[in-house]
């Protein structure tokens, strides 16, 4: 379990750098915006990256 | 991967994001008294907005004695209604209270709140009975002798949940028509219920009004009046008989009833064509006519559009303008239009059509013309040279000399920035640092009191700020509840000054600095930090400036294009 756990680990850590200039703009953008369209930007890249880093096996 | 699942879904907390009841009562409440006015005020705590129907306003249940029910004591209904986590206010004033009470130094004031809505026929149990103990000074000390108390629908004239008779439709089939009999029996986990009444008979209601709906007499009682229940169900008829729908006026506003919307009817000309028996089968006669058509219908344009030498006046006169603005913009010349206009005939006019092409010509140099009178305005950037900026500094600091800032009224705080916008809040970097700060704390002064200005002002302050007069608005809202945008405005003027090499620098831009700031003092709070309160799908982006807008769209949109376009490369490549 432990191991498994540690092999998405690394694969995680490998999808996020793949994505690194994605995030970069979506930061920059977060950064851009005010108000609730901040507070809405902000949260759905948390999720989504969340979403895009548990569904890794399953996407592949 | 089955039990992990299995595991996720238990752990998601699925009742919590369920409704809870159709109208949940107030999540709190609270008095307070202004003991030198003699008011009360009741704070109501809105719930969580997880219900069907939330309220559309409050009742509050008052008396002097405990054990408060919605039939043995006073009431009033609030104005306001539900607005989620937030405390909102009612105030008894002090003849209210008069009205109400002999006396009520030292004594005691219970009350409980119900939450109402009338259009859905829901209303919540009542709170749990709070009671305070009013002081007992002279605000409070009304000493009536000749008082009574308020009884009948002066006592209390609350909503009431109508449990009226089913009324079978007469002429239509409709099963909408008929109406429910609700019941209250809505419970909430949050507030206890308060304790049971002791028995009471309630005497039979006066039935006054006997209104004919549907072709069936229907009677009211004098609640189903006071409620609003006969002007609704007037409505509900009205409506049954205009879309179809059995429903109040408040349903159809909301949505409720599937209207189709009216197309506009096409208007259809029929051309008959007299000429048709006339012509002969042969192919020269038939030209003939055709090119007799062509010019009687050519004509008519020819007269309907403005006359030549109106359009000649027009022109010179524009011409004119255009002349005297030329010498100071130094435009290019007309020649341009000239171009477009002979294009635009080639597309506009196949053939040669000798009489449309001399008409469409004037009315296309018309608005050529006035095109390029209006451009001008734009165009003007007013540079100032250095001794003119010294002159217009040493004004600001003129006006500024007599200015404190913890008195200053709105005429000086406009005086101060139409004075900061003749030279540009950039150019204040030739400015001393004391009068930099005033003219912050002047523009700060502005958002603030920015209900208080007329819309000239407004557009005095959108201009030190360089954004467009709407958005005053939206940043002194802004300001009240992000800190990022009460500190970029704190410290507009000074990074303003900071920046005056940059062109184009906005508030919007000291925004995104100050954010970007932030986020690198505490990069996991920026996401985190989240309030969701009174955001809707519809309102999102609302609360941003124009020129936030623009300056996001600017990053977000290429950030968006260039995912697309990697996926897109890295598609082609696997295949």
């Amino acid at each position: 379990m432990i191991k498994k756990l540690w092999a998405w680990f690394v694969e995680a850590i490998k999808e996020t750098l793949n994505l690194s200039w994605t995030l970069v703009g979506l930061i920059i953008a977060t950064l851009t915006l005010t108000g609730s369209a901040r507070q809405i930007t902000g949260l759905a890249t948390i999720i989504t990256l969340g979403i895009w880093l548990i569904t890794i096996k399953f996407r592949k | 991967m089955l039990r992990l699942l299995l595991a996720l879904f238990l752990l998601i907390p699925m009742p919590v994001l369920a409704d809870h009841v159709p109208t949940q009562p107030a999540y709190g409440q609270d008095l307070t008294t202004d003991n030198n006015a003699g008011t009360i005020t009741i704070g109501i705590l809105g719930s969580d907005g997880w219900e069907d129907s939330p309220p559309e306003n409050y009742t509050i249940f008052f008396s002097g004695s405990s054990g408060i029910t919605e039939t043995n004591s006073f009431c009033v209904t609030t104005s306001f209604g539900h607005q989620t986590n937030t405390w909102q206010y009612y105030t008894f004033s002090n003849d209210d209270l008069k009205y109400y009470f002999a006396d009520l130094a030292g004594k005691n004031f219970y009350f409980a709140i119900r939450s109402n809505n009338e259009t859905d026929n829901s209303v919540s149990t009542l709170t749990t009975e709070s009671v305070y103990n009013i002081y007992a000074g002279v605000s409070f000390e009304f000493n009536q002798t000749d008082w009574s108390a308020p009884t009948g629908t002066d006592a209390c004239n609350p909503y009431v949940v109508t449990t009226t008779t089913t009324v079978a439709p007469a002429t239509t089939e409709d099963a909408a028509v008929e109406e429910e009999v609700v019941e209250e029996t809505t419970t909430t986990s949050t507030t206890l219920p308060p304790p049971p009444p002791p028995p009471t008979t309630i005497p039979p209601e006066e039935i006054i009004v006997d209104v004919k709906v549907e072709g069936v007499d229907k009677t009211y009682t004098q609640a189903d009046v006071n409620d609003g229940t006969v002007d609704r169900d007037k409505e509900r008829v009205a409506n049954q008989d205009k879309y179809g729908c059995y429903m109040t006026d408040a349903q159809i506003e909301r949505g409720d009833c599937n209207i189709p919307e009216e197309e506009p009817k096409e208007e259809v000309i029929i051309v008959v064509d007299d000429t048709k028996e006339e012509l002969s089968n042969d192919d020269d006669m038939v030209l003939e006519v055709e090119l007799q058509d062509e010019v009687e219908e050519l004509e008519p344009i020819k007269e309907e559009d403005t006359p030549k030498e109106e359009v000649k006046i027009d022109v010179e006169k524009l011409e004119e303008e255009f002349a005297i603005e030329e010498e100071v913009i130094e435009l290019p010349e007309i020649i341009i239009v000239e171009e477009i206009v002979e294009d635009e005939l080639y597309e506009e006019i196949p053939g040669d059509d000798i009489i449309r092409e001399e008409t469409v010509q004037e009315e296309d140099v018309q608005d050529q013309v006035v095109q390029e009178i209006e451009v001008p305005e734009k165009v003007i950037v007013k540079e100032l040279t250095e001794e003119e900026v010294a002159i217009e500094v040493a004004e600001v600091e003129e006006v500024i000399e007599d200015i404190v800032i913890e008195e200053v009224t709105i005429e000086e705080v406009i005086e101060v920035i139409e004075q900061v916008n003749d030279i540009g809040v950039q150019n204040l970097d030739q400015a001393t640092e004391e009068v930099q700060e005033v003219v912050q704390a002047v523009v700060e002064e502005a958002i603030e009191n920015v209900e208080e200005l007329t819309e000239e002002q407004v557009a005095v302050v959108a201009e030190v700020l360089q954004v467009e007069e709407d958005d005053v608005e939206i940043i002194a809202e802004a300001v009240k509840e992000d800190e990022v945008v009460a500190k970029a405005v704190e410290e507009y003027v000074e990074r303003a000054v900071k920046n005056a090499d940059v062109e184009n620098y906005t508030l919007a831009d000291v925004v995104t600095e100050v954010q970007y700031e932030a986020f690198l003092e505490n990069p996991i709070e920026t996401f985190v930090d989240l309030d969701f309160e009174g955001i809707t799908i519809n309102n999102i982006g609302d609360d941003m400036t124009q020129d936030q807008k623009e300056k996001a769209q600017e990053v977000v949109v290429p950030v968006i294009l260039t995912r697309i376009a990697s996926m897109a490369a890295f598609i082609f490549r696997r295949s």
